[in-house]
C-alpha cells in the first residue's frame, strides 16, 4: 500500500512539474512569435504603404497638364523614390525595391541601402504590376529589421 | 487509506485528460490565428491590373499573378470594379452604343 502511494504521489507531481514547465515554454514560445509577428506587421504596413504610393505618385509618369498616370512608371522619377525611402526608413531598418522585367529573372531597376541581404531576421515585400516601356512589370518593394 | 489511494489516482487522471483538451484545445487556437492573404493587397493588385490593361490590353502580366477566368478555382481572391464611360460600348442587345459601364478587374496569386 505504501509503495502504491509513494508511486501516485510521484505520478502526480511529476505531472505537476511536467505542466508548469510545458506551459512557461509555451508561454515564451508565444512571447517571441508575438514580438516576431508584431514587427512583421510593422514591416508589411511599412513596405505595402511605400508601394502604393511609389505606383501611384512617386514612381507615375505625368502628362503634359500635370494629371497622373499611375502605374505608369517613369525611369527619370526613380531618384525621388530613393530619396523618400532613405527619409522614411532609418536604419537598421532596410530596403530594396527592384523593377523586374517581362521575367523575374530580369532585373531592370535596383535601388536599396544594402541591408536585406544578410543579418536580418525579418521581412516584408510589397508586390505590385505596373506599366513600363510598352508592357506589365512587377514591382517589388522589401522593408526588413 | 484504500479510499484516499483511489481519489488520488482518479485526480491524477482527471488533471492528465484536463491536460490533454486543454492542449488539443491551444493547438486549434493557435492553427485558427494562422495569418491569411491580406484582401487590401490583392484589391490593389486587381486595381494595378486595371490601370495597366487601360495602356495596353494585351500587355502580359508577370507570372506571379493571374486574372479573370484563370482565378476560378482560386482560394484568394481580389476584384475591383469600376464605371467607366466609352463612346463604342456594347450594350445588352450587343449594339453599339456609348454610355457608362462597368469594368470588372479579378485577381489571383500564380
Amino acid at each position: 500500500m505504501k509503495g502504491q502511494l509513494f508511486t501516485t504521489d510521484v505520478l502526480a507531481s511529476v505531472l505537476i512539474v511536467t505542466i508548469i514547465i510545458a506551459f512557461t515554454t509555451w508561454e515564451l514560445e508565444q512571447v517571441y512569435n508575438r514580438a516576431s509577428d508584431i514587427q512583421f506587421e510593422k514591416l508589411n504596413s511599412l513596405a505595402t504603404d511605400i508601394a502604393q504610393m511609389a505606383v501611384k505618385n512617386i514612381l507615375a509618369n505625368r502628362t503634359m497638364n500635370g494629371t497622373i498616370l499611375a502605374n505608369s512608371i517613369n525611369e527619370s522619377r526613380w531618384d525621388l523614390l530613393t530619396a523618400k525611402m532613405d527619409a522614411l526608413i532609418i536604419p537598421p531598418v532596410a530596403y530594396e525595391a527592384v523593377l523586374n522585367g517581362p521575367t523575374v529573372d530580369t532585373t531592370l531597376s535596383e535601388i536599396g541601402n544594402g541591408g536585406c541581404s544578410y543579418a536580418k531576421t525579418n521581412a516584408a515585400v510589397a508586390r505590385r504590376v505596373v506599366y513600363y516601356y510598352g508592357g506589365a512589370r512587377e514591382l517589388s518593394i522589401k522593408v526588413c529589421a | 487509506m484504500r479510499k484516499g489511494v483511489f481519489f488520488t489516482m482518479d485526480a491524477t487522471f482527471a488533471l492528465y485528460i484536463s491536460l490533454l483538451v486543454m492542449s488539443t484545445l491551444m493547438i486549434v487556437l493557435e492553427t485558427s490565428t494562422n495569418y491569411s492573404n491580406d484582401p487590401t493587397v490583392l484589391m490593389r493588385l486587381a486595381q494595378d491590373v486595371y490601370e495597366v490593361k487601360s495602356y495596353d490590353p494585351a500587355a502580359r502580366l508577370p507570372t506571379f499573378i493571374k486574372t479573370d477566368a484563370d482565378c476560378n478555382l482560386a482560394e484568394d481572391i481580389g476584384s475591383v470594379q469600376k464605371f467607366t464611360y466609352s463612346d463604342i460600348g456594347v450594350d445588352d442587345s450587343w449594339t453599339t452604343k456609348a454610355g457608362a459601364y462597368v469594368a470588372f478587374q479579378k485577381v489571383c496569386y500564380g
